[in-house]
């Protein structure tokens, strides 16, 4: 069971001259159970990929199924496609639109032909997933903080009890606790057996989140493997277009100055090998 | 050298109407000329209700903002306020004005009267900084959010503001998006422009001169960036803050006497300190 993105390439407004080619030949599989982030810089092609995840956008070219489900050849069943898969959008709590908390979250259920008395244990299901507390329910959404926002959100696609979970920078803008409260969640999600699939452009929290990376960059898949593979290779060589992060940045810095520490991530590991090379 | 105070707080306190609890509660705060200042804070301690009031946009429920010494409550008073800062918002999607890039960030100049051949230029070197120059006939739909983050701030800096407000004006870049704007921000600083950087996203304000806390509304600590790297009192979790990867090298670094601590936690530095 699992997500599979096979060689594609999307071309925006083809013939036109408008013409973006957004993705070109990128490929990746995401079980479900696992967590998958999607690094790269802005227009390297990350929300494109996303949409194809559930059969928003189709392929140009290649090919993509939802477990076994291939998109193209089976336009009948593109519903079931887009109910396996939950997307969520970027800044997704500027869409919200109900009254209540409970009639926002209630919308998507409805809208897939959920029948009206399975309704409130659904809704009640996702605002425990989303870690909001019952009392949530009869709230305008629209008096709620930033973070609250973004999981009454987030609770409305999980209450169609999505296979796979996809979300487009879910922590952008969010604060440091936010952020932590938001991976704890997806976190759990995942142990229960939903595919994660993390759009980000933030590679030390990736690093630290996922089972697997893809990096992206200029719509090419540059890189694909586990945190541990993905770290060896951008130590090893640059990528064009990614940043590396600051503490890698700066230990490689000390070392091509002469200085003996290794190329690492970790800010405690590289303030001890300093103060080794130092003598303190 | 006497300094100027552009925009003051005075005993501040703001609450939505029938919210029935205060967004800002007591605050006294001067932005003095020239200087880049930093308001930090968690999601929800009141930022952009602050950054509401440079403009006019809010005046205070309680106390008074004064904007180049006059009231915002007064006609005179909102005047002054909207010549002197310029606001970049969080959300890009609400200050778009024009349907192509370069006129969107002419918009500006143009409604303060300023000369044509001038926006020509300052239209320029905005989009030049912002590193929109390919994107100058595009037409503003069509461009991602991160991009209109972009003109949003390039359009403000088209308007040579004596005050400039960025409130958490770059959450939708990626890191090199934002290095490059922290780069012209260090330059219009240098340039004499009053900076106000609104953020929590303690990365941002590495090089500021001035930082404010805010929490629950309130503002809860004062004083020089490199001393609240520190977090000698370690309350920066507390405040819902947390210090970046490079901070903590810096901050260990200074901890163990290997760095002074005198020089910002910004890489270049780091290495000259440590290898000279
Ligand atoms: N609806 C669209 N029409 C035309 N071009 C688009 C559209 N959406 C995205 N693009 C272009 O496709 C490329 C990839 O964009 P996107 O997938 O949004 O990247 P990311 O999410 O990584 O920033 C960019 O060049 C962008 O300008
Ligand atoms: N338009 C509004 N109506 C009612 N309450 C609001 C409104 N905007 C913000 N608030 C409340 O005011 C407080 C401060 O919010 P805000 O200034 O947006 O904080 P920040 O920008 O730091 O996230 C929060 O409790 C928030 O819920
Ligand atoms: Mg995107
Ligand atoms: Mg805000």
């Amino acid at each position: 069971m699992s997500i599979v993105i096979d060689n594609i390439t999307h071309i925006y407004h083809r013939g036109t001259p408008l013409e973006t080619v957004a993705l070109s030949g990128v490929s990746l599989v995401v079980d479900r159970g696992e967590w998958v982030s999607v690094v790269g810089h802005t227009g390297s092609g990350k929300s494109t990929l996303a949409q194809h995840m559930n059969a928003l956008l189709l392929p140009t070219e290649g090919h993509v199924s939802v477990d076994g489900v291939g998109v193209e050849e089976n336009r009948a069943r593109l519903r079931e496609i887009r109910r396996k898969v939950g997307l969520v959008f970027q800044y997704p709590e500027q869409q919200i639109f109900e009254e209540t908390v409970f009639e926002e979250i209630a919308f998507g259920p409805k809208n897939w032909g959920v029948p009206g008395d399975e309704i409130p244990e659904r809704v009640t299901e996702a605002l425990s997933l989303a870690g909001l507390g019952e009392t949530f329910k009869e709230l305008s959404p629209f008096h709620l903080s930033g973070g609250e926002k973004r999981r009454v959100a987030i609770a409305s696609v999980l209450a169609v009890r999505p296979d796979y979970l996809v979300l487009d920078e879910p922590t952008a803008g969010l604060d440091a606790s936010g952020k932590r409260e938001l991976c704890d969640l997806l976190h759990g999600l995942k142990q229960k057996g939903t595919g994660i699939v993390h759009i980000t452009h933030d590679l030390e929290l990736a690093v630290s989140v996922s089972d697997r990376i893809l990096v992206l960059t200029g719509g090419k898949s540059r890189l694909w493997g586990t945190p541990g593979v993905i770290l060896e290779e951008l130590t090893e060589r640059e990528v064009p277009g990614l940043v590396m992060p600051p503490v890698p940045l700066f230990s490689g810095r000390l070392r091509e100055l002469g200085m003996d520490v290794p190329v690492t991530w970790n800010a405690e590991t590289l303030v001890g090998a300093i103060e080794r090379c130092v003598g303190k | 050298m006497t300094e100027k105070v552009i925009v003051s707080f005075e005993n501040v306190s703001y609450t939505y109407p029938g919210s029935g609890k205060f967004a800002l509660k007591g605050i006294n705060l001067e932005v003095i000329e020239g200087e880049w200042l930093a308001v930090l804070g968690a999601n929800g301690s009141g930022k952009s209700t602050l950054a509401r009031h440079f403009n006019a946009l809010l005046v205070p429920t309680q106390g008074a903002c004064l904007v180049g010494g006059s009231d915002t409550r007064t006609v005179e008073g909102q005047r002054f306020a909207r010549e002197m800062a310029a606001i970049v918002f969080q959300n890009p999607e609400n200050q778009i004005v024009a349907a192509i890039v370069e006129e969107d960030v002419a918009f500006g100049p143009e409604n303060l009267g300023v000369p044509p051949e001038e926006i020509k230029r300052r239209v320029e070197r905005a989009l030049k900084e912002t590193g929109l120059t390919d994107l100058a006939g595009k037409p503003t739909y069509a461009l991602s959010g991160g991009q209109k983050q972009r003109l949003a701030v390039a359009g403000a800096i088209a308007m040579q503001p004596p005050c400039l407000v960025l409130d958490e004006a770059t959450s939708m870049l990626d890191p090199s998006g934002r290095q490059e704007l922290q780069q012209v921000l260090w330059r219009l600083h240098s340039e004499g422009m009053t900076l106000v950087s609104i953020t929590h996203r303690m990365e941002e304000i590495l090089r500021c001169d001035r930082c404010v806390v805010l929490n629950g509304g309130s503002i809860v600590w004062e004083g020089s960036p490199l001393v609240l790297f520190r977090d000698e009192d370690q309350r920066l979790g507390q405040w819902g803050l947390e210090i970046p990867p490079l901070v903590a090298v810096w901050k260990g670094l200074v901890e163990s006497g290997i760095i002074s601590g005198e020089a910002p936690p910004v890489l270049e530095e780091m290495v000259s300190a440590l290898c000279p």
